[in-house]
């Protein structure tokens, strides 16, 4: 009963915090704006690969919601881990970003998808673990 | 057995708990991210007067009536402004002056892969004594021609090519981060930003007048000789030198230092106030809990609870919270202020340096422990006040 309640909750954090990744990457913390000339800086394309990765993700958390399975929530969860993880290092380690670690691509995108991927990672792994708790548990009884 | 009870009473009382915790969370939140802040922006104007590392600027009269001199010089705003060496001679023969070395500045109009523009500043690496000293701690070479040192927050490596008004430029050097405008600045020797000034002239992609890049500097730095005052010889400058201004570097930064005094008193004012006004809160959770449970302590007393282990089981579950609330509210604050320092840096407009690891880990376990301390205090008042209780009058109703 307790570890359905803390189930929830972690599906529920994956769930928003992936779609705040989603929606935050274009409306809150987007990278630089396009250039004098209208072409795009390489930072541009890192926010559309972690805008991609955001909706994989938020799909993948409405799976974790929405499956009762104990067996399929653990492997959905276990495999947002390194999907969230993917998307944390997308900006900078995987697509290199502006010029200027004070461009707002360094300054604000970066570190707000690094914290909510690392976050979102967290809570699939704990919820990974709890969903296979319970798998044991059940079948035990 | 004791301290299954302790976390069974927090478990069974969920919202306390949550209030208990979020409470201590939000005092070390404000503890560190305050202390992490203000320690920063004065390692950030430390670290802004040893680099200037001279008494007093010369800079061109007409400079100092810009709207961006100041952002130029001590902000690293883009720009420029140059006067011809005839000046700077001038200058140079004035009495009381120990060191002195021209520094040339030039804004790209870009850099690399983005459109944002970086300042480029030429030195003489035969006279300086503000940058040289500083690029040697990466750096152990000497600058060819078109080679250049780059700063911390450049996204450029040493062997990489950056291209300026056309001149390919070798990236010989990363200088290590200071927390300054310098971190986004490119530094070169005076031979290279002469042709880079020079290429930017042919492209036409700069206004410098008439100005001839072989016969101009923008700036000069002065170090006063032993014994020499360095306000006497700002006086001397701009009463014998005409068309230039001479300012101690000292007046310069006071405007920082202000700036840094008043983010710091609020910053104070405001952990001052979360702290009061948490103990506060803390204090009347802990009593109005205590009252709720009266009864409940008065069987346990009935079952053979001494006066002692009812406060400490008080005590203990106040210890549990502070704790939980403690490490939370410092993984918040290290989560918000350490991979947003460059977005806090930029908002607040101050030089801005991180403390070390070592010291931020500090830092976190002080914060931890007065969250612990403060927990412990606020629930001190309601042990002693339930170690106190009169059994038999609590269970009769009558208090």
């Amino acid at each position: 009963m307790k570890n359905n309640r803390k189930l929830l909750i972690l599906d529920a954090a994956v769930l928003l915090l992936s779609a705040a990744l989603c929606i935050g990457t274009k409306l809150l913390f987007h990278a630089c704006g396009a250039k004098e000339d209208g072409g795009w800086m390489n930072c541009h394309w890192a926010e559309c690969a972690v805008f991609a990765a955001g909706i994989a993700l938020t799909v993948s958390g409405l799976l974790l919601c929405t499956v009762k399975g104990r067996g399929q929530r653990a492997g959905i969860a276990l495999g947002i881990v390194p999907a969230a993880l993917t998307a944390a290092f997308l900006p900078q380690n995987v697509i290199p970003l502006c010029m200027m670690n004070t461009m707002r691509c360094h300054s604000v995108m970066r570190p707000a998808v690094m914290v909510l991927g690392c976050l979102i990672a967290v809570c699939a792994l704990t919820d990974n673990i709890l969903s296979l708790k319970a798998a044991k548990e059940e079948d035990r009884a | 057995m004791k301290q299954s009870l302790v976390l069974r009473d927090l478990a069974g009382r969920p919202v306390r708990t949550a209030v208990l915790t979020v409470l201590t969370a939000l005092l070390a939140l404000t503890v560190l991210g305050g202390t992490v802040i203000v320690t920063s922006l004065r390692r950030g104007l430390g670290a802004l007067e040893s680099r200037l590392g001279a008494d007093i600027m010369v800079v061109p009269y007409e400079a100092t009536t810009q709207k961006k001199f100041e952002n130029i010089v001590l902000q690293g705003a883009t720009g420029y402004f140059y006067m011809d060496s005839a000046r700077a001679e001038k200058v140079a023969q004035c009495a009381g002056i120990g060191q002195i070395s021209p520094q040339y500045f030039l804004a790209s109009a870009s850099s690399g892969c983005c459109s944002i523009p970086v300042q480029i500043i030429g030195f003489d690496p035969e006279t300086d004594f503000t940058i040289t000293p500083w690029i040697r701690r990466s750096y152990g070479g000497s600058l060819q021609k078109n080679d250049i040192v780059v700063g911390n927050d450049l996204n450029a490596f040493v062997g990489d090519t950056l291209k300026f008004y056309g001149v390919e430029c070798r990236v010989a050097a990363k200088l290590d981060r200071t927390g300054t405008y310098f971190d986004t600045a490119v530094f070169t020797s005076a031979e290279t930003i002469r042709s880079l000034i020079a290429s930017s002239q042919a492209l036409g992609m700069n206004d410098f007048a008439d100005a001839d890049p072989s016969k101009s500097v923008s700036c000069l730095l002065i170090n006063a000789a032993e014994g020499c005052v360095p306000e006497e010889i700002v006086n001397d400058i701009n009463l014998h030198v005409k068309r230039v201004k001479a300012i101690q570097t000292k007046e310069m930064i006071s405007g920082i230092a202000d700036g840094l005094a008043g983010v710091s008193a609020v910053i104070g004012i405001l952990i001052a106030a979360v702290w009061v006004l948490g103990m506060v809160i803390l204090l009347l959770v802990f009593t109005m809990s205590v009252n709720e449970r009266k009864k409940e302590f008065a069987v346990l007393r009935i079952a053979g609870a001494s006066r002692g282990m009812l406060a400490g089981l008080v005590m203990k579950q106040a210890l549990v919270t502070g704790l939980l609330g403690g490490i939370g509210g410092v993984l918040l604050a290290l989560a918000a202020v350490l991979p947003f320092h460059t977005a806090i840096e930029s908002r607040l407009g101050l030089p801005f340096l991180l403390p070390a690891a070592g010291t931020v880990v500090l830092f976190a376990l002080a914060a931890i422990l007065l969250s612990v301390l403060t927990g412990a205090a606020a629930a001190a008042v309601s042990a002693l006040r339930i170690s106190r209780i009169d059994t038999a009058l609590i269970l009769r109703g009558e208090n």
